[in-house]
C-alpha cells in the first residue's frame, strides 16, 4: 500500500513538475493541419485546409510570410536539413518546394496519381531529396532539383499516410492505413522493405525518427503510440495515449522525450524509454499537429479552429 | 604554357561532353486504369522532339502493370504516349535532367477506358467546397481533356458533378448542375464543339465515392467528385 502512496505521488510530483501557459500566437482560415518547427527553433512552419502554409518567427511569435499556390488542402510539410527550403504535399497530388526567405515556389513536383498525404525532406544539408506518400498507396523519392521522381516503393496495400527521413539519411519509414510500418534503404537500387514493422492494431497516422536515428515513434487511430529501436525493428514500448486518433507526434532534442496530440484535445509529453507520462495539457480543442523546439521550452500546437498556439515553459 | 592550359580545357570539355553523350537515362513506372486502378499491359512509345522514335516497350499487366524504357538523354525532352485498345491515347511531355550519372526516373501512368457508360473521375474536382466556380488553378487539370477530345473527335461525353454533402437536395443540385456547366464552358472556350457536351448535376451524394461517415483523418476532407462519363465512343 506504502509502495503505491509513493508511486501516486511521485506520479502526481513529476506531472505537475512541469507547466505551461497557452498562447494564440495566430491563425490560419481552417484547420491546420502541418506544424513543423525548422533545425535551429527559429521557425516553424504551419500549414492548413486553407491551402496555404505560414511561417512564423518563434521568438518573436509574429507571422513572417504566407505561402499559397496549392490547389488543395495542404496535408503536410517539412524544412530542409539546411531550414532554406519548404517542402509541402497537398491534396492537389503534388508536392511543391518553397524558398523560405523569398516565399517563391521553386518547383512543383507532379507524379503521385491521389492526395499527397505525408512529405519529409532529407535533413542532409547536401542532399536534394524529399520524400513523398500518398492515398495511391505508394512512397516515392525526388530528387526536387530536377523534378523527377528517382525511386517509387510499392508495397503498403492501403494509403500511406506519412513519411520520414532517418537523420543519419540511410532509412525511410512509412506508415498506412494497412497498419503496418515500412523501412525502406535511401540507396537508391533497392525497391523492397528493408523490414516491416507489424503491431497497430489501426491505421498507422504518424511515424518519425529520433534525432540519433535509433528509435522510431510511431501513432494510429485508436490513440495509440508505438517506440520501435532501429535498426533492428523491435518493439520497446506500447502506449493507450489517447482516446481519440493522434494524427502527429514529435521527438524532444534529448531523444527520450515524446509530444503526442490528438483530436481528443490534450497535448501530452511522454518518457519514450519508460512509456511514463510526464505532462499533460487540455486545449481544449482538437489538435492536428505538433511540434517542440528542441529544449521542450515550447510547444506548438496546429489545431481545427485554425489557431496556431505556443505552449509555453513557465 | 597557354597551349597546355588550352588543350587541358579542350580534354576536359571532351571528357565531359563524352561522358553526357553516354550516359543513358532510363524510365521506369507501372500502367493503370484509371477507373478501376488495376494494372494494364499498354504500349508505350517514346519519341524526340522531332517526332523519331527513340524507344517503346509494353507494361506488363500481370506484375503489377510495370514497364522499363531504356536509352533517353540527359538534356532531352520526349514525348511519352501509352495506347491500348478501347482507351483513351495518354500523352506525356518528360524532360530528362541534365545529368552526368546513370539515371533512373519513375513514372506511373493512368489511362482511361473508351467505353460507354464509364464514367472517369476528374484527378483533383476543380472547385472549392460548396463553390460552383472554377477555381483557380482547375486547368491544370482538366486541359488533359482537351487533347482527348482532339485525338477522339467522334467521342461524345457528359460532365457529371456530384455534391459535396448530403445537405438541401435542391441546393445540392443548383451547385452540382453550376459546377457541370462550368466545366462544359471551359471545354467550349478551349475549342470542343458544344454538341459534344452535356451536363448532368445531382441531388444527391456519389454512391461509388460518398463522403466520409467517421470523423476523418488528415487529406480526407470531401469536395464532391466530378466524372465524365463517355456517351459515344465513335467506334
Amino acid at each position: 500500500m506504502k509502495l503505491f502512496l509513493y508511486l501516486f505521488l511521485a506520479f502526481i510530483i513529476n506531472l505537475s513538475a512541469v507547466e505551461y501557459e497557452m498562447i494564440t500566437i495566430g491563425n490560419h482560415d481552417d484547420e491546420v493541419l502541418g506544424v513543423y518547427v525548422n533545425e535551429d527553433n527559429t521557425k516553424v512552419a504551419t500549414c492548413s485546409l486553407d491551402e496555404s502554409i505560414i511561417i512564423w518567427d518563434i521568438k518573436n511569435r509574429k507571422q513572417l510570410i504566407k505561402l499559397t499556390g496549392h490547389l488543395g488542402q495542404v496535408n503536410n510539410l517539412s524544412f530542409s536539413g539546411s531550414d532554406k527550403l519548404i517542402a509541402s504535399g497537398s491534396s492537389d497530388q503534388t508536392i511543391r518546394i518553397w524558398d523560405v526567405e523569398t516565399g517563391e515556389q521553386l518547383k512543383v513536383l507532379k507524379g503521385h496519381t491521389d492526395q499527397v498525404i505525408g512529405v519529409y525532406f532529407s535533413q542532409d544539408d547536401s542532399s536534394t531529396f524529399v520524400a513523398s506518400t500518398s492515398f495511391d498507396r505508394t512512397v516515392k523519392l525526388w530528387d526536387w532539383r530536377f523534378g523527377t521522381e528517382i525511386k517509387t516503393l510499392r508495397d503498403h496495400n492501403e494509403p500511406t499516410n506519412n513519411v520520414a527521413y532517418s537523420y543519419d539519411g540511410q532509412y525511410i519509414a512509412s506508415c498506412s492505413d494497412d497498419k503496418s510500418i515500412k523501412i525502406w534503404s535511401t540507396d537508391l537500387t533497392s525497391k523492397e522493405p528493408f523490414m516491416t514493422l507489424l503491431g497497430h492494431e489501426a491505421p498507422v497516422l504518424t511515424v518519425l525518427f529520433s534525432f540519433d536515428s535509433k528509435k522510431i515513434a510511431s501513432s494510429d487511430q485508436n490513440g495509440v503510440i508505438k517506440i520501435w529501436s532501429m535498426p533492428d525493428g523491435m518493439l520497446l514500448k506500447t502506449i493507450k495515449a489517447h482516446s481519440e486518433l493522434i494524427q502527429d507526434l514529435s521527438f524532444a532534442g534529448d531523444e527520450r522525450t515524446i509530444v503526442s496530440a490528438s483530436l481528443d484535445g490534450k497535448v501530452k509529453l511522454w518518457d519514450s524509454m519508460t512509456g511514463d507520462l510526464k505532462f499533460e495539457f487540455n486545449a481544449g480543442v482538437e489538435i492536428w499537429s505538433v511540434d517542440l523546439v528542441s529544449d521542450q521550452s515550447i510547444i506548438v500546437l496546429g489545431c481545427q479552429d485554425g489557431t496556431v498556439r505556443f505552449l509555453v515553459k513557465k | 604554357m597557354i597551349r597546355i592550359l588550352i588543350l587541358s580545357i579542350f580534354f576536359s570539355f571532351s571528357a565531359f561532353s563524352q561522358g553526357l553523350i553516354n550516359t543513358t537515362v532510363s524510365l521506369t513506372g507501372n500502367v493503370f486504369n484509371q477507373v478501376s486502378k488495376l494494372p494494364e499491359t499498354a504500349v508505350i512509345k517514346v519519341t524526340d522532339t522531332e517526332g523519331r522514335r527513340v524507344g517503346a516497350t509494353r507494361s506488363n499487366g500481370a506484375q503489377n502493370g510495370a514497364y522499363f524504357v531504356a536509352g533517353l538523354k540527359p538534356g532531352q525532352n520526349y514525348m511519352v504516349e501509352i495506347t491500348k485498345k478501347d482507351f483513351l491515347t495518354e500523352r506525356y511531355k518528360l524532360s530528362v535532367p541534365n545529368t552526368g550519372k546513370y539515371l533512373e526516373i519513375s513514372h506511373d501512368f493512368l489511362i482511361k477506358p473508351l467505353k460507354v457508360g464509364v464514367k472517369i473521375p476528374i484527378a483533383v474536382t476543380p472547385f472549392e467546397l460548396r463553390k460552383s466556380k472554377l477555381r483557380f488553378g482547375a486547368e491544370l487539370y482538366l486541359d488533359d481533356w482537351i487533347d482527348v477530345f482532339k485525338d477522339n473527335p467522334e467521342v461524345t461525353v457528359r460532365v457529371l458533378c456530384f455534391p459535396d454533402s448530403k445537405g438541401d437536395a435542391n441546393e445540392n443540385q443548383k451547385i452540382t448542375d453550376e459546377r457541370a456547366n462550368a466545366i462544359k464552358d471551359f471545354f467550349i472556350e478551349k475549342g470542343v464543339n458544344a454538341s459534344r457536351l452535356s451536363t448532368a448535376g445531382s441531388k444527391v451524394v456519389d454512391p461509388d465515392n460518398p463522403p466520409p461517415t467517421e470523423k476523418a483523418a488528415k487529406g480526407k476532407r470531401y469536395v464532391g467528385p466530378c466524372y465524365i462519363e463517355i456517351l459515344k465512343t465513335g467506334n
